[in-house]
């Protein structure tokens, strides 16, 4: 493995520790949802509907409120960010792999396989993953299988650019010659020598797609046409919690909030990881 | 230059070909639309009648052979929902998305390129930093979220602007303000990057050495060769306005494209939806490959790109 300079590592400065500490807390919360949520997110309880979160007028038993159906925000709020959060990651992988494996396929096999792949990704930079996704869901309707492919997506042509670009500049290094003439097979220089060398700008990649893809997911869900009732997620809760803007602005505010916090830290974290690992990918 | 044009052009094309092809493929392969819309105990005839109103009786290539023939005629069929021409309901909308859209756009030029401007000077500076946190506020805050947050502040608790409709100037103030957001906190972003680029090149040096002044420096060197890297910027997010003008339209109740994109989704109307999808990938081809030509035009060097292979 070529090892490359690099200028020594500067230490977390506070706003990136901060996005950190608050990604972590994020997915501890989808991890424990069942544990931490004080109601089940879908008990409804029309007589304790619409009350204020508890710094508003509101009382303990809901610190974040109720709902328009008298269900505990709070404990929506914890099972939606574990929606969210499953469906941003499964999405982000999908497309990663896709993205990696087509990328690498069109730097290796070149020629007509190349063309067409290529091709595809001017498909996809034609037609935003937003547009395709709302016509497959107009015409199969939303199963929760097919958003997660749907949601996939998003970003996969920028993988298959990057790696197709990194593996065809490996594939003339000189360290890659060495192991061949030692008589290396294909497989084992790509997998054992190209891919860690091409890592790097791929884990930066992920960290920038990721925000793209709970925001896809955030967007369609909020529409009405991602994930559906009694399901619930970010998306949602503030596209239900629209029409009680009047009354009830915690409904659609906090959901709201969560998904700004995330996307931000998200970005602030991809950013500090592309100046450390990466300087030269360009966003 | 002319032979780079020619193969943007045809690249164009066939993009555009796969789209169409695209569409009618995920839009016809997956089922029969007759089914999915009629109640299950319709008469067969009843079916059959519809199925030739909607242009879906015959083979799949006749159907395809049909279609693309429709298409150069601009017929996208009849709408499922009210029984209109399909493409007579995408084009009214056109205008009001074509409105706000630019709008935004200006909008985000008179905000956006001085922001960045301005941290590029004060690079690393505080204001620069303000700026920045700001701008990655922008594009990180999702669209209808902003959107919300807009009509409770402006709308409800203020009572200064109207949320909904498209009756006077004052309705769209705040489409125009949430569909920005992202564009403005992008714009600044990358105007400041192609800046600190053009601030650190030699000619720069040159520049000041012979004694230019700063203003005369910043506006005769740097500039116009921030420019380019900037008007392609807008070019390549064109995409990403159409997306947000999708949200932005169905909560202010603007009745464009992206509204009637959402509403014919949901109602499972699906020549609307074919019309809005190809009209929006019609504009992005369009755009990028007016940003490829003008690109080679104004930086010669792009055509050597072609004939590297590596790239």
């Amino acid at each position: 493995m070529r090892m490359v300079a690099r200028a020594p590592r500067p230490g977390m400065p506070w706003p990136i520790r901060l996005a950190a500490g608050f990604l972590v807390a994020i997915t501890l919360v989808a991890l424990l949802a069942p544990l931490i949520a004080p109601y089940d997110f879908a008990t409804q309880n029309l007589a304790r509907r619409l009350r204020p979160p508890v710094f508003w007028g509101g009382e303990w038993a809901h610190p974040l409120g109720t709902d328009n159906l008298g269900r505990d925000i709070l404990s929506r709020l914890i099972y939606g960010i574990r929606t969210s959060i499953a469906v941003a990651l499964a999405g982000t992988l999908i497309g990663a792999v896709t993205g990696t494996f087509l990328g690498y396929i069109a730097a290796r096999f070149r020629g007509w396989l190349d063309e067409a792949i290529m091709m595809l990704v001017d498909v996809q930079a034609a037609l935003p993953a937003f547009f395709i996704a709302i016509a497959c869901i107009a015409l199969i309707g939303t199963e929760i299988w097919i958003f997660v492919v749907l949601v996939s997506l998003e970003g996969w042509e920028r993988y298959t650019k990057l790696v197709r670009g990194l593996v065809l500049s490996q594939m003339g290094a000189g360290y890659i010659r060495a192991v061949e003439a030692l008589g290396a097979g294909r497989l084992r220089i790509d997998l054992r020598h190209v891919l860690p060398n091409i890592a790097a700008p791929l884990i930066v990649q992920m960290s920038i797609t990721f925000p793209w893809v709970i925001l896809l997911e955030s967007t369609l869900s909020f529409l009405g046409l991602g994930i559906q009732p009694p399901g619930t997620s970010l998306g949602q809760m503030l596209g239900a919690g629209r029409n009680y803007l009047l009354q009830a602005w915690w409904i659609a505010v906090l959901p709201g909030a969560l998904i700004f916090l995330t996307t931000l830290s998200m970005s602030q974290f991809g950013d500090w990881l592309r100046d450390v690992l990466d300087p030269t990918l360009d966003r | 230059m002319p032979g780079f044009v020619a193969i943007k052009i045809l690249r164009a094309l066939v993009t555009l070909l796969i789209c169409v092809t695209a569409v009618f493929v995920v839009l016809r392969l997956a089922g029969d639309p007759a089914d999915m819309l009629l109640p299950e105990d319709t008469p067969a005839e009843i079916k059959a009648e519809y199925r030739q109103r909607w242009g879906l009786e015959g083979s799949i290539p006749e159907q395809f052979g049909r279609y693309m023939v429709a298409l150069a005629r601009g017929d996208l069929g009849v709408s499922f929902a009210d029984g209109r021409q399909a493409a007579e309901v995408v084009f009214e909308a056109m205008p009001n998305t074509f409105l706000l859209g630019l709008s935004a756009i200006l909008l985000a030029l008179m905000l956006g390129l001085p922001a960045g401007l301005i941290a590029a000077l004060r690079h690393n500076g505080t204001v620069d930093r303000l700026l920045m946190a700001i701008a990655v506020a922008g594009f990180s805050i999702p669209s209808f979220f902003f959107a919300i947050l807009l009509i409770l502040t402006f709308s409800l608790t203020l009572r200064w602007l109207p949320a909904a409709g498209t009756d006077t100037l004052w309705h769209m103030i705040l489409p125009t303000l949430a569909l920005s957001a992202a564009l403005v906190g992008k714009l600044a972003r990358y105007t400041r990057t192609a800046m600190l680029d053009v601030l650190g090149q030699p000619y720069m040096r040159t520049a000041k050495a012979k004694g230019l002044r700063h203003s005369a420096v910043m506006l005769r060197h740097a500039l116009p060769n921030a420019a380019v890297p900037i008007l392609m910027f807008l070019g390549i997010e064109i995409g990403l306005i159409l997306t947000g003008a999708a949200v932005v339209e169905t909560i202010f109740a603007w009745p464009g494209l992206g509204r009637l994109l959402v509403s014919s989704a949901a109602a499972r109307d699906l020549p609307v939806v074919q019309g809005v999808i190809l009209l929006v990938a019609f504009v992005i081809v369009l755009s990028n490959l007016a940003v490829d030509i003008l690109h080679a035009m104004l930086d010669p060097r792009i055509e050597l790109i072609r004939r590297n292979p590596a790239t």
